[in-house]
């Protein structure tokens, strides 16, 4: 299954970057990428290090200059080396945390439209309540009582944001069902778990990988909010932790390029993702639109 | 939608019709009550588990850190926590039913009493930002949907902009710039000091007023984005419909056409956004509370966490999913007696 599983993706990514509009977004997401792989090893300074001028004071918010493209903060560290590091953490837990979600997304969503009765109701009602939460208030509390942690981080991106993936994929499975091969397959004897996942997984693949990439998205701004909020763990860096650091400074005023260029690294982030999404879409209809109930 | 080429009939039916259609609305309401208590069934067992879930002693998340061991174990009686877990649940929801959230670590006073003024300081900012957002949005949305292409191309683009931009981001530089550099308008809280006072009147005051304005005006432009872009697709969906080319057929005036006929069912789709626009919602108040200290419950269960108030984190986590489940119900109950459409599916 995991080679077929493979294979789509693998066509999916060549006819992607076919797309036209397609190449801008690959090629900020692999700058985005290459900088969270080696962010440590690029950035100009220590993100922790307090700088100092070349007359021995402090160099405290310095406004972006060559010296300091983003400027330094008024403890003296440098803003683009802190963006830099900042990166490896948002993108980890947006990849590992849209990765775990969209699993978990697609096996309710598979055996959901499946089985059908009584355990596709259940499975819905479940993704109805999961709905019904709001997932800021969800994720505080729940740092709140386990601590601050990427696990339990990612353990509130996964407990609510896996519902949407559940949806789609149950409908397109429904419609699935339906087609002449699953049929066949039944009908030839195949297992019921065989079917599922050798013959109707397959074919959810390209859709659940759109849903991956909105779930990216979705799950850096989850990190990034909470971060800004003070409850990431301690001495983590990530854009949103930098954010945390410049609105309790109240040095803001006089500091604003502290708080506006981790700010501004999201969003291009999530536009560079939203525009991939868009192309990926395009790219893809083919398959969903011949499918479609 | 495309495929929908029955033209809508936009008359009221004869009454005979009426009668018979109030049957599955009675049904809908009871299927939708029935939904309500099946995630109420699911929510209230998790947070029980949750806030027992609290490393370390249990039951300090009940009793409340640095105690004296003696009145620990007398609390711990008195809240049942030695008892079994069943019968702890049991008395738990008990309690809830007689409205007892418990006693606020860092305000020593019941949970309830507190939560009840975040209550309204949530919903002032709040409930008019979202009315706001939707009635903008249904304008904007309907304006660029018939509008020029250069317009609706930019109303686009700067609704995917917007979508982009996370709220904290905005709004810490907007107070930066209005409240800190140019001194425009209060950087923090609702009232000035001094100001303020019990009754609602306080809320018509102009010093209130101008502590809400920016908050308010980010909380919109982050509304307004899903309610612009949804009634913009509906309105190009409803305008290539048949009753519309009958209405221009019948040399109807364009703006006729557009504003009484087709928005008023473009708007439609709109109403149904709600519920999934919770997330969004809830988290820009807690975000843009946070930024402009401003006294609500998402304000409220970030202090709390940082204080390590339990029964408060709990109380406005319970309080903030009942309003969101509860007002998710009304509007669908309100769209199905708006569209029939809905409740005979």
């Amino acid at each position: 299954m995991s080679a077929t599983i493979a294979t789509v993706g693998w066509q999916a990514a060549q006819r992607l970057w076919r797309t036209p509009g397609a190449k801008l977004a690959l090629i900020g997401f692999g700058l985005f990428v290459l900088v969270a792989l080696i962010g440590p090893w690029i950035a100009p300074y220590d993100p922790f290090a307090r700088l100092q001028l070349a007359n021995g004071e402090p160099a405290r918010s310095v406004p972006p200059s060559l010296e300091h493209p983003f400027g330094t903060t008024s403890y003296g560290r440098d803003v683009l080396s802190q963006v830099i590091w900042g990166t490896r953490r948002t993108l980890v837990v947006g990849f590992v945390g849209a990765l775990v979600t969209v699993v978990i997304g697609v096996n309710v969503g598979l055996v959901a439209g499946f089985a059908g009765g009584r355990t596709d109701a259940l499975l819905m009602r479940i993704t109805d309540s999961a709905y019904a939460l709001p997932f800021l208030p969800f994720a505080i509390v729940l740092v709140g009582i386990l601590g601050r942690s990427d696990v339990v981080l990612l353990l509130a991106i996964a407990t609510l944001f896996w519902r949407t993936t559940a949806r789609v994929v149950r409908a397109q499975v429904l419609s699935l069902k339906q087609r002449p091969f699953v049929r066949a397959a039944v009908v030839g004897g195949a297992r019921p778990r065989r079917v599922l996942y050798r013959h109707i997984a397959p074919n959810v693949v390209s859709l659940a990988m759109l849903y991956g990439l909105f779930l990216v998205t979705e799950a850096v701004i989850a990190e990034a909010s909470l971060s800004f909020l003070g409850l990431a763990p301690p001495d983590s860096i990530s854009w949103g932790t930098i954010m945390f650091d410049a609105f309790t400074s109240t040095e803001l005023n006089t500091t604003w390029w502290w708080a506006f260029f981790p700010g501004l690294a999201i969003m291009l982030f999530v536009l560079c993702m939203s525009l991939l999404g868009r192309a990926y879409e395009s790219a893809q209809a083919h398959r969903w639109e011949s499918r479609q109930p | 939608m495309a495929t929908d080429t029955t033209p809508r009939v936009t008359a009221e039916p004869p009454p005979s019709n009426r009668r018979r259609s109030s049957r599955p609305l009675a049904r809908f309401l009871l299927s939708r009550l029935l939904q309500m208590l099946v995630t109420l069934a699911v929510l209230i067992p998790l947070t029980f588990l949750l806030f027992r879930a609290v490393p370390g002693d249990p039951a300090a998340a009940v009793v409340g850190p640095d105690m004296d061991p003696a009145v620990a174990d007398q609390l711990r009686e008195q809240y049942g926590l030695d008892q079994p877990l069943p019968q702890q649940f049991l008395s738990y929801c008990l309690a809830l039913l007689q409205g007892d959230l418990g006693t606020s670590f860092q305000y020593k006073v019941p949970v309830v009493d507190v939560l009840a003024d975040r209550l309204v300081n949530s919903a002032v900012l709040v409930v008019p930002a979202v009315l706001l957002a939707v009635a903008l949005g249904v304008a904007l949305g309907a304006f660029a949907a018939t509008s020029s292409r250069r317009f609706d191309e930019g109303v686009r683009t700067s609704a995917f902009v917007i979508k982009a931009s996370p709220i904290f981001w905005v709004s810490t530089l907007a107070l930066t710039l209005f409240g800190l550099t140019l001194g425009w308008v209060p950087s923090l809280g609702m009232f000035s000091p001094g100001e303020g006072g019990d009754g609602l009147t306080r809320f018509l005051s102009l010093d209130f007023l101008h502590h809400l304005a920016l908050p308010l005006t980010i909380l919109v432009l982050y509304y307004l984005v899903e309610p612009t872009l949804t009634m913009r697709t509906s309105m190009k969906e409803v305008l290539d419909q048949e009753f519309i080319e009958l209405g221009r057929a019948q040399g109807l005036p364009r703006r006729r056409i557009v504003y009484r006929h087709g928005a008023r069912n473009a708007a439609l789709p709109v109403v149904t956004l709600a519920p999934a626009l919770v997330d969004n919602i809830i988290g820009g108040q807690v975000i843009v509370e946070t930024v402009f200290s401003w006294p609500g419950m998402g304000r409220g269960v970030v202090e709390a966490v940082n204080n390590y108030d339990y029964p408060m984190m709990q109380g406005i986590f319970l309080l903030t999913a009942v309003t969101v489940i509860v007002v998710n119900a009304v509007i669908d109950v309100a769209y199905a007696y708006l569209d029939p459409r809905v409740r005979l599916a």
